[in-house]
């Protein structure tokens, strides 16, 4: 019975996503929506060249010995 | 000499036997730093009772003699004493009777309970601190973690032992610096997790190619470079990973992604006198444990990515000039250390963070790196649905990151609750051995985790599969991302790793 009570909440909050993602959908197929996406891929590109520089590892540390 | 003595604990006592049984000096040994540590982790360890095992024959110091010490003039001792520690305060005569089995008055149940660990005392002079086997500090309800600890047995005359530790011992500076004591650590680990032979410091050293030098004496060893460091790592089998560590999140999120695996990281930093700001020497230890302190996951990179390993306020590690889990703080862009520096306060030396060094099996071929940057766009498509009108994702995803097994993620799937096709899907799907989990949680709820072959090669396409938690939100996904696919295309080739991720959400 629980099982039973557990989807129909599940179906019903399923079909309420659905519903918002309709309505969502509208405004993603604008220009707006697209410049957006492009904003934010852009600080990606950005993002993984910290990223990178954070990671990488000075030559001279290579050979310098940790003696303590 | 008795076999055996048992004492009341004391820091007094403790330290006491350690000068005893090192034949080294009181006054040096009261006053160093691990005497000061030691106390202060058997009273949060709440030591009550000390069983000392003289004579004891340690593997580990016997090669380091065999190696060094039976050459010297003067006579160094073989054999070590084991200090064994219980939170339960008993006197000798209880402790006989239960090995003569003479009307016991302690059970073996009541020792094993009250087991906290050993330490094993070198006969060295100033560098007494063999291997020690302790218990973790308390997890305090989940947030101090300490993925990689493993079983050690202990055979006290006759009656098993067990702790569940990571070994620690100090560097006796002749066959062993600082690096060589790290990883040695970091080797009881992976020995354990991916089967090779753990070797003893003389032989780690031994492996570093220092035997190769031309320009200095081999020991005593005046500490190994990271380029030696790895050549250790590959001598017993595994790849190294180096990794510059120039700011705390690359630190917090790679300690978070490979301790979680039960994969210790070795952390090398400069030391700065924090009174003088002299920086004076490199150091190096082994992370063998983290604190979640902080309530919220701190914006990782200019996009905002939230991780869970962000949280980390705190590294546990494993310092051979202070004591197991000694506590590390982040503090901005250094880390606090439990030295003494020149103002003779403990925590006012801070450690500059160089590089990290990760031993892995050599399958394990992906970094962290490139998962997270597939994170950090598909991370992007969320937020970007997020920002539509009525959408139903009401705060931004926090994403959990770690390397796993394709045991322990069927095990977690099995524990999660998660039922139906879903989970089904997630227990039958072919999985590589290695796998990068990552976990997307939104207000606290996990929605999906998303699955990387660890194994694969840069080029491939590294997402294999999804496991889907919340059907709602996983349902407006996959209405948004037909749209997102068409809108990929439009940008770069570079964005194109997170294609794979997209494709699955297409319906």
């Amino acid at each position: 019975m629980a099982n039973n009570e557990e989807l129909q909440v599940d179906e019903q909050a399923i079909k309420k996503a659905e519903e918002l993602a309709q309505a969502a959908s509208q405004w993603l197929a604008s220009p707006e929506a697209s410049n957006k996406l492009s904003d934010l891929l852009r600080q990606c590109t950005i993002a993984a060249k910290s990223l990178a520089e954070a990671r990488r590892i000075d030559p001279d540390d290579l050979n310098r010995p940790v003696t303590k | 000499m008795a076999p055996y003595e048992v004492h009341a604990y004391s820091p007094d006592e403790f330290r006491r036997l350690i000068a005893d049984k090192s034949h080294g000096a009181p006054a040096v040994i009261a006053n160093s730093l691990h005497a000061v540590y030691f106390a202060e982790y058997f009273r949060e360890l709440d030591a009550k009772t000390i069983v000392v095992e003289n004579d004891y024959t340690d593997r580990d110091y016997l090669e380091d003699y065999a190696g060094y010490y039976v050459r010297c003039f003067a006579k160094y001792g073989r054999r070590c004493t084991r200090l064994h520690f219980f939170k339960r305060a008993f006197a000798t005569s209880d402790f006989q009777s239960v090995l003569a089995s003479d009307a016991p008055t302690l059970s073996l149940k009541q020792l094993q309970d009250d087991y906290i660990g050993f330490v094993v005392v070198k006969p060295l002079p100033l560098t007494a601190i063999g291997r020690t086997c302790l218990l973790t500090y308390d997890k305090a309800g989940g947030r101090r973690r300490f993925p990689n600890t493993r079983t050690y047995e202990a055979n006290l005359y006759g009656l098993p032992l067990t702790i569940d530790t990571l070994a620690y011992q100090q560097q006796d500076s002749v066959v062993a610096a600082c690096a060589t004591s790290a990883l040695w650590t970091v080797f009881h680990a992976t020995g354990k997790l991916f089967q090779h032979t753990i070797p003893s410091p003389v032989e780690i050293t031994s492996m570093s190619g220092v035997l190769t030098k031309s320009d200095s004496r081999r020991f005593p060893t005046a500490g190994l470079t990271p380029t030696e460091m790895a050549q250790a790592v590959r001598g017993v089998g595994l790849e190294p990973l180096l990794i510059g560590a120039k700011d705390p999140a690359t630190i917090q999120t790679t300690v978070y992604a490979y301790l979680e695996s039960k994969i210790p990281v070795l952390l090398v930093f400069d030391l700065k006198d924090d009174p003088t700001g002299e920086v004076t020497d490199r150091h190096g230890v082994a992370v063998t444990g983290f604190s979640l302190g902080k309530t919220a996951p701190a914006p990782y990179g200019n996009t905002g990515l939230l991780l869970t390993a962000t949280r980390i306020d705190k590294l546990y590690v494993h310092d051979d000039q202070v004591g197991p889990f000694a506590r590390m703080e982040f503090s901005g862009q250094e880390i606090k250390t439990s030295w003494i520096g020149t103002d003779g306060k403990i925590g006012s030396i801070s450690a500059l963070p160089k590089l990290m060094l990760v031993p892995l099996y050599h399958k394990i071929r992906i970094p962290l790196e490139t998962v997270v940057k597939i994170i950090m766009i598909f991370d992007q498509f969320l937020e970007w649905m997020r920002s539509a009108r009525n959408s139903p994702l009401t705060a931004r995803a926090v994403w959990d990151v770690k390397l796993t097994s394709i045991a322990e993620l069927r095990r977690e799937v099995v524990a999660s609750g998660l039922a139906g096709d879903s989970r089904e899907r997630a227990l039958t799907t072919s999985m590589p051995r290695f796998i990068w989990r990552a976990s997307a949680s939104i207000d606290g709820v996990n929605v999906f985790d998303l699955l990387f072959d660890a194994t694969d090669i840069e080029q491939g396409k590294l997402f294999f599969a999804a496991i889907e938690y919340d059907a709602a939100t996983v349902a407006f996904v996959k209405r948004m991302t037909p749209q997102a696919l068409q809108l990929l295309h439009q940008h770069p080739p570079s964005f194109l790793a997170v294609k794979p991720v997209l494709d699955w959400f297409h319906p």
